[in-house]
């Protein structure tokens, strides 16, 4: 049977040659995550390369032992297949080394959850940011320090994000184009949207949370860098979608302070 | 009444049979479960195609974004005017594609097609349980497959919010240019989906669980048979949770009514709604949807086990083991709908939940692929298309399945959710993984189907091309994912935080894409071909041991002729000590079957079975 | 023996197969391996199980819609009426069932009362949107409406289909099928009513909770 020979070597060398270019392209970061530049970034980075070293060597042990498969045991006439019909111990002991394997999986998986989910430190910089199709403004204090409520239904010409006109913390808030925070605190992000879904993906701070109209959605983090970072939409918010892009300077407390001391009040004053 | 049994039951055959006389009622408004099985493969086959065309001209767009094809405006007549797709253009492509190839293709083709033709054959019954009923379901798939193509060519365009069609971007037609009459035409079309969907499953699940011959014990019914039933039984559960979500959304769309919609803001314009829940269509869709990717895994499933047992020889390892795993891993899918909904918004304590539950599912999905590797070892495998298919599906559903240890695992989604991570996972182990079961299961019953061989060599062509290919346009993907690029992007020039390797990787997946796709111009070439002038096919091409294969070939109309095919064993009998073939047929009976010197060893296997009805030999 | 089969002209009979699910070719009888459940009879569970999962999908919804806010209205009076229309409903198609089993022809009776009193459900349904409507409670006026509307019209849509059914059972009547085909034809149509009529209960149940 020189066909299946062929096939047979055909198919184990495919197997094995995939694996190894996939497990080298992986161990070897090929092409790989944006710069890490947060706290909780870190720690999901350290159970994505748990994870992927449990997932990685299933991969290569199915894919060798496949390839072995269908090499050693390729049809010949003068061979007949042992008639195995099933081995209790070995499935059980499968199954057990499995959900072993899961039990670090969701343990490690839960517990940062837990933490990327519980509410951001007191000393937390708050910053709004309201979503529509195609960008994203960033709603600050003004010198009172305090941010004044925003909601949909007092959005006009003259107020574009919904200002409070009874708030009296909204007349001097500051809406930018471009997110600044101070470097040095953790980052706590209050997503609002006017129109459709979007979702605020940060790359580089693994971070992401959908921006839901009706809700507030909210996300936190602690960045351990400074310098500027894009922000791209996750959620398809219609033909502008892949433009929908916003930028995120973090930056030393004085700079931050100086940027946003330029930055004009449009409160309810104007 | 005084007549002896048997001579009774033949004049009831012969009293009920009635072979169907028209052309009409023959091949058109036909009640016979193969012409409704050839009739929905066919038409899946078809919008299968539409669909992997869709994804060429959006796949040139991400690698090539200067393009300028005048030529492809034959395929694209709007939204190509210069040569060069357009966003809104590429919006449609995208959300038609998912929409198309997961409803009107490997749904329609798995059940409809892969269950119609097999269950009442490999169970040993003429027809159906509810023929009308059968034919009932395709001419509703059949209007639904219009409908959705019709929303192609409304002048507004084709839905355009994704294949998940999440409102408000689905509600407003201010909100994307598709969410005009095309979005109600995708709503309505997906109702009609339904409706056929269900029809067709119930057929299947109570022909498989009623019409069984004599001696098909549950146990011993194919994995395939197993496969699609528990297919159908999440879909008679599932769908109309994503049935009453599309009324609703219509109504949201028409009516004004605020289920999905709260008070917002589109364009300047106030749209006033009394505080609707955009994630409440999310639950909807979700519990329906991820029971749907269970739909197109699990048939799959049973074709591979039941190919890779015939083309090793060998009976499938852990028969009992893979029925229970098949049970447990379609349970588990309705509990589990909320890991697509980790950062949406959604209480993140319910996020605890189904990480939870998400990895239980690694459990029974990992038990069968240790039964498939099982089945291969000491086995003495043939390499036929068909089989050179099943062995790729444990190579994709292997790699797919991983990737969603990733995904289920809410902290880890954070960061990949909405990027090519999530789209080269779900396509390997849904899309791959299905079509590679799909295409081992045509490749395997073509010959029963049409009485036709298909070519074999060109069938090797076939799946060599497709499977490298395969891995070319989806194994690339997930490096993308890694650099957090988002999905459903018309382009990505305007990122820095991209490196420009990823042009690189976007041009080898287009041109791994058009390689499978001109692949698929030799199956449809071997397919036709094969069928109008393909060599005559035996009885039993595949040495095959399940009941279809003892069946006339093609089956006349109710099957077996006069008499019911009487089933003795399981369907994986291959390589039985002491037999004289590799295979002994579910037929055969225990006591005649074995010859030669372990004439006893042999009875002492299979009459186990026999005598407690549950007759699959195991003694290891 | 193909020959023969493929040459017999005899029209099969229309409808579920006969007894036992062994399929209508099949017909000696005592076949082991189907289940002791008729088709026709899984067949009607597992629709009444789709349609089940489409009104917990749609109460479900409500739920999670309303969050806890109470029925902002008072159910109009003509829901009680409605009930009880519908529970009368079942039990005579209750009653049709056991007449029919003793071969009792005036079964057909029964029909007709079960049939009217649909009908009169259907009225008395109207008769309560019009009431809501009078105080101002339309489609879009709040999600307790728009969820009222919706059940109670989709559920209404199932009504029509239980007529037809009836229909359907009266046509089996005129044209003299055999009793088996009767019996089949009533059975599945008594047990979708039940169905319609529990789901009613159920409907009612849910807006007098919500007003809690």
């Amino acid at each position: 049977m020189k066909a299946s020979s062929g096939q047979a070597f055909g198919y184990a060398a495919f197997l094995l040659v995939f694996t190894a270019i996939a497990a080298y392209t992986v161990a070897n970061k090929t092409w790989w995550f944006p710069p890490l530049a947060s706290v909780q970034g870190a720690e999901i980075d350290n159970l994505f390369m748990i994870t992927l070293l449990l997932t990685g060597i299933v991969f290569i042990a199915v894919h060798v032992v496949l390839a072995y498969f269908v090499w050693r045991y390729r049809g010949r006439s003068e061979r007949k297949a042992a008639y195995i019909t099933h081995n209790t111990p070995f499935e059980v002991s499968a199954a057990a080394t499995v959900a072993l394997a899961l039990v670090i999986l969701v343990g490690g998986g839960t517990t940062l959850w837990t933490k990327i989910q519980s509410p951001p430190p007191s000393d937390a910089f708050t910053v709004e940011v309201w979503a529509e199709q195609f960008r994203w403004t960033f709603h600050y204090p003004g010198a009172d320090g305090r941010m004044g409520n925003t909601d949909v239904k007092f959005i006009s010409d003259e107020n574009p994000y919904g200002l409070d006109p009874n708030d009296p913390y909204a007349k001097d808030d500051i809406f930018a184009s471009e997110m600044h925070v101070p470097y040095g605190k953790p980052i706590a992000v209050i997503l609002r949207s006017k129109d459709v879904l979007h979702s605020f993906f940060l790359p580089h701070f693994r971070m992401k949370m959908d921006v839901v109209p009706g809700m507030k959605t909210r996300l936190w983090f602690t960045p351990t860098q400074s310098g500027t970072f894009e922000i791209p939409c996750a959620e398809l918010c219609g033909v502008g979608h892949y433009i929908m892009r916003g930028v995120l300077t973090i930056e030393p407390p004085a700079a931050f302070n100086e940027w946003l001391s330029q930055q004009t009040p449009v409160g309810m004053s104007q | 009444m005084e007549t002896p049994n048997i001579a009774h039951a033949e004049a009831a055959v012969e009293a009920h049979h009635h072979e169907p006389q028209s052309f009409w009622t023959k091949y058109v408004f036909s009640q016979d479960h193969k012409v409704i099985a050839m009739q929905y493969m066919i038409t899946a086959l078809v919008m299968g195609f539409i669909g992997m065309v869709m994804s060429w001209l959006f796949r040139i767009q991400l690698a090539w974004p200067d393009h300028n094809l005048p030529f492809l405006r034959f395929l694209m007549p709007t939204n190509m005017e210069s040569g060069t797709l357009q966003t809104p253009g590429y919006y449609m492509l995208v959300t038609m594609h998912g929409t198309i190839m997961i409803f009107f293709l490997l749904t329609a083709i798995l059940t409809g097609g892969f269950g119609n033709f097999l269950i009442p054959l490999q169970v040993g019954a003429r027809d159906m349980a509810f023929p009308f009923l059968n034919m009932l379901s395709y001419w509703f798939y059949f209007l639904s497959c219009v409908v959705v193509t019709i929303s192609l060519f409304v002048s507004t365009g084709a839905a355009s919010g994704g294949w998940t069609s999440y409102p408000p971007l689905s509600a407003l037609a201010k909100a994307t240019p598709g969410s005009g009459l095309g979005q109600d035409l995708w709503l309505v079309s997906i109702a009609l989906f339904i409706v056929a969907s269900t029809m067709g499953s119930l057929n299947y699940v109570t022909t498989a669980l009623n019409m069984r011959a004599k001696g098909m014990t549950l146990m011993r019914m194919p994995l395939t048979v197993w496969g699609i039933i528990v297919a159908a039984v999440l879909g008679l559960f599932a769908f109309p949770a994503l049935f009453a979500g599309a009324v609703l959304l219509l109504l949201d769309r028409h009516l004004g009514t605020s289920f999905f919609l709260p008070h917002l803001v589109l364009g300047g314009e106030h749209i006033v709604r009394d505080g609707g829940s955009p994630l409440l269509w999310q639950h909807l869709f979700w519990f329906l949807g991820h029971p749907e990717v269970y739909i197109l895994i699990l048939p799959a499933m049973g074709i591979t086990s039941e190919i890779l047992s015939n083309g090793a020889r060998k009976p499938i390892f852990g028969y009992k083991v893979m029925v229970a795993s098949l049970v447990a891993i379609a349970f588990l899918s309705f509990i589990v709908w909320g890991h697509h909904m980790f950062v949406s918004g959604m209480n993140p304590w319910l996020g605890f939940a189904f990480v939870i539950t998400t990895l239980i599912i690694a459990i029974p999905s990992a038990i069968k692929t240790f039964n498939w590797l099982g089945t291969l070892w000491k086995g003495n495998i043939r390499f036929t298309t068909p089989m050179l298919y099943a062995i790729g599906f444990i190579s994709t559903f292997v790699t797919g399945g991983l990737t969603g240890l990733f995904l289920g695992n809410s902290a880890l989604d954070i960061p990949l959710h909405d990027t090519y991570f999530v789209v080269a996972h779900f396509h390997v182990v849904m899309g791959l993984s299905s079509v590679f079961g799909i295409f081992a299961g045509i490749y395997y019953w073509f010959p029963k189907m049409t009485g036709k061989m298909m070519s074999e060599r060109w069938g090797k062509v076939h799946f060599w091309l497709t499977f490298i290919g395969s891995y070319g346009v989806f194994w690339t993907m997930h490096y993308l994912g890694f650099m957090g690029m988002p999905r459903r992007y018309y382009s990505y020039d305007s990122y820095q935080f991209l490196p420009p390797s990823m042009h690189t990787l976007q041009m080898i997946i287009t041109i791994s894409a058009l390689i499978v796709g001109a692949a698929q111009f030799i199956f449809i070439v071997n397919f036709l071909g094969s069928w109008l002038r393909g060599k005559k096919a035996p009885d039993n091409p595949w040495q095959a041991n399940s009941l279809e294969w003892q069946a006339p070939t093609p089956p006349p109309h109710g099957n077996w002729g006069p008499k019911l095919p009487e089933v003795h064993r399981w369907p994986y009998d291959y390589s039985v000590p002491g037999a004289s073939a590799d295979f002994v047929p579910q037929t055969v009976p225990v006591e005649v079957e074995p010859s030669g010197e372990h004439h006893s060893a042999a009875v002492a296997v299979n009459g186990h079975g026999h005598t407690n009805g549950h007759g699959n030999g195991h003694h290891a | 023996m193909v020959t023969t089969l493929e040459k017999t002209s005899i029209r099969r009979p229309i409808g579920p197969p006969p007894h036992n699910g062994n399929g209508w070719w099949w017909s000696d009888g005592d076949d082991p391996q189907a289940l002791a459940v008729p088709s026709w009879k899984l067949g009607t569970w597992l629709g009444l199980g789709t349609l089940t999962v489409l009104f917990a999908a749609l109460s479900s919804a409500y739920v999670v819609r309303i969050g806890g806010e109470r029925l902002a209205f008072a159910l109009p009076a003509t829901v009680w009426l409605s009930t009880a229309l519908l529970v009368a409903n079942s039990v005579a198609l209750t009653i049709a069932q056991r007449r029919l089993r003793r071969k009792d022809r005036r079964f057909v009776a029964w029909l007709g009362v079960a049939a009217l009193l649909s009908i009169g459900f259907l009225i008395s349904q109207v008769a309560t949107w019009q009431t809501l409507a009078a105080q101002g409670l339309f489609f879009t006026s709040n999600p307790h409406s728009s969820f009222f509307y919706v059940l109670t019209a989709v559920h209404a849509a199932h009504v029509l289909g239980g007529l037809g059914a009836l229909v359907r059972c009266v046509y089996h009547v005129r044209v003299r099928s055999s009793f088996g085909r009767l019996r089949r034809a009533l059975g599945m149509t008594a047990t979708y009513w039940h169905f319609v009529d529990a789901v009613w209960l159920w409907i009612v149940a849910l807006f007098l909770w919500t007003s809690l």
